[in-house]
């Protein structure tokens, strides 16, 4: 399967897909801050993140591909 | 457009993560829900979760005209064996705490047990007061004192990543002590938080007046001093008991029990090890299935132990002893016996058995084993012995008198003692061995019965 995926590309999936690098690192932030500052640590959050992940190529595989710049 | 015949990447795999991700959150969060217990119930949910996301996935592709993805992708199936593989895990992990509770799952490196002790405020109690003393986990220990004091020294623990992890774990856990009726009862709240449960050790001070209840479901009991009853049930612990001044009750699950210097009557229940018992004034009961090794040193009334197995709970082995200067000590394959000053009856499977100087009635019923009696005097009370596939051999005074019926089937009769009135016959494979020897006066009778073993009357050397 030739999905290459370019920053690029304009089309809706690879535009959510995109988003999933940024939103990881977010979460992860926001991880070690809540470790930090409340009585949750990164063990007991951890799993947000696979959350995060999962949403984003959910959300990815809804949206159209119309225009998708891979061959 | 070339791009539309192009697969679409399936939600299924975004699901599973989420899936994934709630499942571990969840267990973190709420360790009561058991996760373990709701995935063996609900994991057909999955096959749902599956159908449903090919679903979405084959509408979508029809509305975009785009191919639709395969049922199972490769890396699809990869996620989904790794699901199976975490699921089982928590399933696993679950029945391991429900079967064993006291195993800390979470363990070093990433956790370690850390502590904190506090004093509570002590108060005066009433002489006599009954103290019930509980902890889900932890040891308890009681000292009875002089005074009327009631002092209560508190010892937590958990497991966690950090000591700071740790203490906020700690920090809800109180203990409490409640009035009731007549007395006191001691226990921590909220022991249990969303992480398991924190250990709770307690050393109780009380007025040596004062009767004690103490359990604990994982931990040891040690208890000094006490002049009023004690009832004590360590499920998972050992039980140490020294001067007790009235009676004390102890059920164990598994662990062993010392219970030393006792005024009244010991009653010992449940399962477990090793058992040593040791003076004292009443009577000392052991019922249940203590498979380690019993020590009963001294005991003024009556001795009884009752190892029973299994589900039919019938008694496997049976020794009942009346007023034990001595000992009586028995393990997996022997059992040793000797000064008692009134009657003893041994039942038993498999054992080999030594018994020394019972002044009482003797009776021995053993399968599988050597018999070994011997009398530093001569026997005053009867004697009976029967024993399956085993010798017996039995030693006495050479100035005893007794009248003897000794009969080995498939085995032989040997006698030191030689009277006229002595006879030895033989039926068949059977050899029988009866007769008079000594004084007529007051002569015990002795029966032994044995088979595939001989009979040995000694004289000592």
């Amino acid at each position: 399967m030739a999905d290459r995926i370019t920053s690029r590309c304009p089309c809706a999936c690879c535009r959510v897909r995109g988003l999933m690098g940024p939103l990881i690192l977010i979460a992860l932030g926001a991880i070690f801050l809540a470790d930090q500052f409340t009585r949750f640590t990164f063990g007991d959050l951890w799993p947000i993140l696979l959350i995060v992940a999962g949403a984003v190529k959910c959300a990815a595989s809804l949206s159209s591909r119309t225009g998708h710049a891979g061959v | 457009m070339i791009h539309n015949r192009q697969q679409r990447s399936s939600m299924f795999t975004g699901l599973l993560l989420i899936l994934l991700g709630v499942i571990f959150l969840l267990d973190r969060f709420d360790p009561s829900l058991g996760i373990g217990r709701l995935i063996r119930l609900y994991w057909p949910g999955l096959l749902i979760l599956w159908g449903l996301a090919k679903l979405i996935d084959h509408l979508a592709a029809r509305r975009t005209g785009q191919d639709r993805a395969p049922i199972l992708s490769g890396s699809e199936a990869a996620l989904l064996i790794l699901l199976a593989v975490i699921l089982s895990a928590f399933t696993f992990r679950d029945w391991i705490r429900v079967h064993y509770p006291n195993l800390d799952v979470e363990l070093p490196p990433f956790h370690q047990t850390y502590s904190r002790s506090e004093d509570l405020a002590p108060r005066t109690i009433s002489a006599g007061a009954r103290v019930s003393i509980e902890t889900a986990r932890g040891d308890i220990t009681v000292d009875g004192e002089e005074g009327n004091d009631l002092r209560v020294s508190v010892t937590k623990s958990a497991p966690a990543s950090t000591d700071a992890a740790a203490g906020e774990r700690m920090k809800d856990v109180t203990v409490v002590i409640e009035p009731v009726g007549d007395g006191y009862r001691i226990y921590p709240a909220r022991q249990d938080d969303f992480r398991g449960r924190v250990s709770v050790g307690l050393e109780v001070h009380l007025p040596k007046t004062a009767s004690v209840v103490a359990h604990t479901a994982s931990g040891n009991i040690a208890a000094t001093g006490i002049a009023g009853n004690m009832d004590v049930r360590a499920e998972h612990g050992d039980v140490v008991i020294h001067d007790a001044g009235a009676d004390v009750t102890a059920a164990l699950q598994r662990g062993d029990a010392r219970i030393l210097g006792v005024a009244g009557n010991v009653g010992l229940t449940g399962q477990g090890d090793d058992v040593e018992i040791a003076d004292v004034a009443g009577d000392a009961t052991v019922d249940g299935a203590f498979i380690g090794s019993i020590r009963v040193r001294n005991v003024a009334k009556t001795t009884r132990y009752t190892l029973r197995y299994g589900l039919r709970r019938l008694p496997w082995s049976e020794v009942s002893v009346t007023h034990l200067t001595g000992r009586l000590e028995l393990d997996a394959g022997d059992l040793a016996l000797s000064g008692v000053t009134g009657a003893a009856k041994v039942v038993t499977h498999n054992k080999d058995i030594d018994v020394e100087n019972v002044a009482g009635r003797l009776d021995i019923a053993n399968v599988h084993g050597d018999i070994k009696v011997a009398f530093a005097t001569p026997p005053r009370a009867d004697v009976n012995i029967t024993n399956d596939a085993g010798a017996v051999d039995l030693t006495l005074p050479a100035e005893s008198s007794f009248d003897v019926s000794a009969v080995s089937r498939s085995g032989a009769v040997e006698s030191d003692f030689g009277d006229r009135s002595l006879t030895t016959a033989n039926e068949g494979d059977t050899e029988r061995f009866h007769g008079h020897f000594g004084a007529k006066l007051g002569a015990p009778a002795i029966t032994i019965a044995t088979s595939y073993g001989t009979i040995h009357l000694r004289k000592p050397r």
